[in-house]
């Protein structure tokens, strides 16, 4: 939640005015926030890098729409939301090729089952899983289940209603599921 | 709890810790600005120096039957056939309107050696001898150009400076309430080429290039305004001065630009052969 109307007014005055000080301002209060979902959407660090830039580099011109009825943290992640499609194949394709190149190395010891290991394959499991959603139920999914927030402020991000996110969530969930046995059957 | 939520958990906390490069996005970012930034204004002052250009020449240049002026002009000095034939056959015009010129005092040091008519162009000039044009290939030759009709200038000191007047009409068109320095910058450079090329004489046309100069001394236009000037000192007899400035250009101060130009007219001048 912005904390001081007057300034947000101030930053978007002055970004509307193409003040190059008030983007780097932006940036430096807002990056973390943005990385951390595009990170989230992307499981990908150098695609979240480059959605983040983009983001920002669009906020200028985007931010002349911006008419205060939501934060604009929130606004940027509309945007990244907006910029999206090009960053998320460009992630599956880095996964697919990571996961050729991991599969031409065969394990000498059998994995430590370590908590953290575990999660880290299931991360990946469920990354690749996402992969294979359409991009708009992807989204609903790592806006609603990842991020937690709700389908009414979701709905406000992507731009449709209430009962399309939640139609959405629905259906990549149940894909979801069946991806994740497909995964772990293929591989017992 | 279901495996995909426990995959979901999973999933959050990787990418959670992921730590990213903000410094470096940071100034990736900051410098993607700069360089759109760049982009536009090139853009943009392209755009406004060719309006103005074909506003205030391309009018006269097209009644009297020459388009390429800066390939005319260099051509007329040194002999050669022009390096730019005329796209667009002249045709009869109706006069155009007055146009608005900055009021650009003439230089005090800068005594008109030429005994031409201060608005002639360098081939009518009284006393001088016809141009001799080198053997050119059939269908280059230019045609003796007829007598120029020129819209009559309006009263010095009358008018706004046309540079200011650009610059704020750069502000507005870019949502700015006041002109910035670049905005400045390319109205004076705009009206400097406008007079030039317009033909408005070489010592209005100098005074142009040294007020665009002085103020902008290292200015993106720079290269350009120090060889359109030397261009004036060679129309004004003003050898020396047009030696100092053009020898940087040959010996390739500007990164190249213009250096085959002045060259040219640097040997033209050496050997006696330019056409005043």
């Amino acid at each position: 939640m912005e904390a001081d109307d007057h300034a947000v007014d101030d930053i978007v005055r002055r970004l509307q005015a193409g003040e190059r000080s008030a983007l780097a301002e932006v940036y430096d209060r807002h990056h973390e926030y943005l990385r951390r979902f595009a990170t989230r959407l992307l499981a990908d660090e150098h695609a979240a890098e480059d959605l983040v830039h983009d983001a920002f580099l669009a906020l200028p011109k985007a931010v002349m729409r911006f008419e205060g009825r939501s934060t604009l943290r929130t606004f940027l992640v509309s945007i990244a939301l907006n910029r999206c499609r090009h960053h998320v194949r460009a992630a599956a394709r880095r996964r697919k090729a990571s996961e050729r190149w991991m599969r031409l190395s065969v394990p000498k010891e059998p994995p430590d089952p370590d908590a953290r290991y575990r999660d880290s394959e299931l991360a990946v499991r469920l990354a690749r899983a996402l992969d294979r959603l359409p991009l708009e139920q992807r989204i609903a999914f790592v806006l609603c289940a990842v991020e937690e927030r709700s389908g009414a402020e979701a709905a406000a991000m992507v731009g449709s209603s209430e009962g399309t996110i939640r139609t959405r969530l629905l259906r990549a969930r149940r894909k979801l599921q069946v991806l994740l046995e497909d995964d772990q059957g293929g591989e017992a | 709890m279901s495996d995909l939520d426990r995959a979901t958990e999973a999933f959050r906390a990787v990418q959670d810790r992921r730590r990213g490069d903000a410094a470096h996005t940071r100034d990736r970012l900051l410098a993607s600005v700069v360089r759109d930034r760049r982009r536009q204004r090139g853009m943009f002052a392209a755009a406004v120096v060719l309006a103005l250009v074909l506003t205030n020449s391309t009018t006269w240049a097209l009644s009297t039957g020459r388009v390429s002026e800066a390939a005319d002009e260099l051509a007329a000095w040194l002999d050669a056939p022009s390096s730019a034939e005329p796209t667009v056959a002249p045709r009869a015009r109706p006069a155009p309107a007055p146009s608005r010129r900055a009021a650009f005092p003439t230089p005090a040091s800068a005594p008109e050696r030429s005994t031409a008519r201060p608005n002639a162009p360098p081939n009518e000039r009284p006393n001088a001898p016809p141009p001799e044009r080198a053997a050119a290939p059939a269908g280059s030759a230019r045609a003796a150009p007829p007598a120029p009709s020129r819209p009559t200038p309006p009263d010095q000191g009358t008018e706004p400076p046309l540079a200011d007047d650009l610059a704020v009409a750069l502000a507005d068109l870019e949502g700015r309430a006041s002109p910035s320095e670049d905005d400045r910058e390319r109205g004076a450079f705009a009206t400097a080429h406008a007079v030039h090329f317009g033909d408005d004489g070489a010592a209005r046309s100098l005074a142009a290039w040294d007020a665009y100069l002085a103020r902008f001394p290292h200015g993106r236009f720079e290269p350009e305004a120090r060889f359109n000037r030397a261009v004036c000192l060679l129309r004004l007899g003003r050898d020396d001065a047009a030696r100092r400035a053009l020898t940087p250009f040959a010996e390739g101060a500007y990164a190249g630009i213009r250096r085959r130009d002045a060259a040219r007219l640097l040997e033209a001048l050496s050997n006696g052969r330019l056409n005043r």
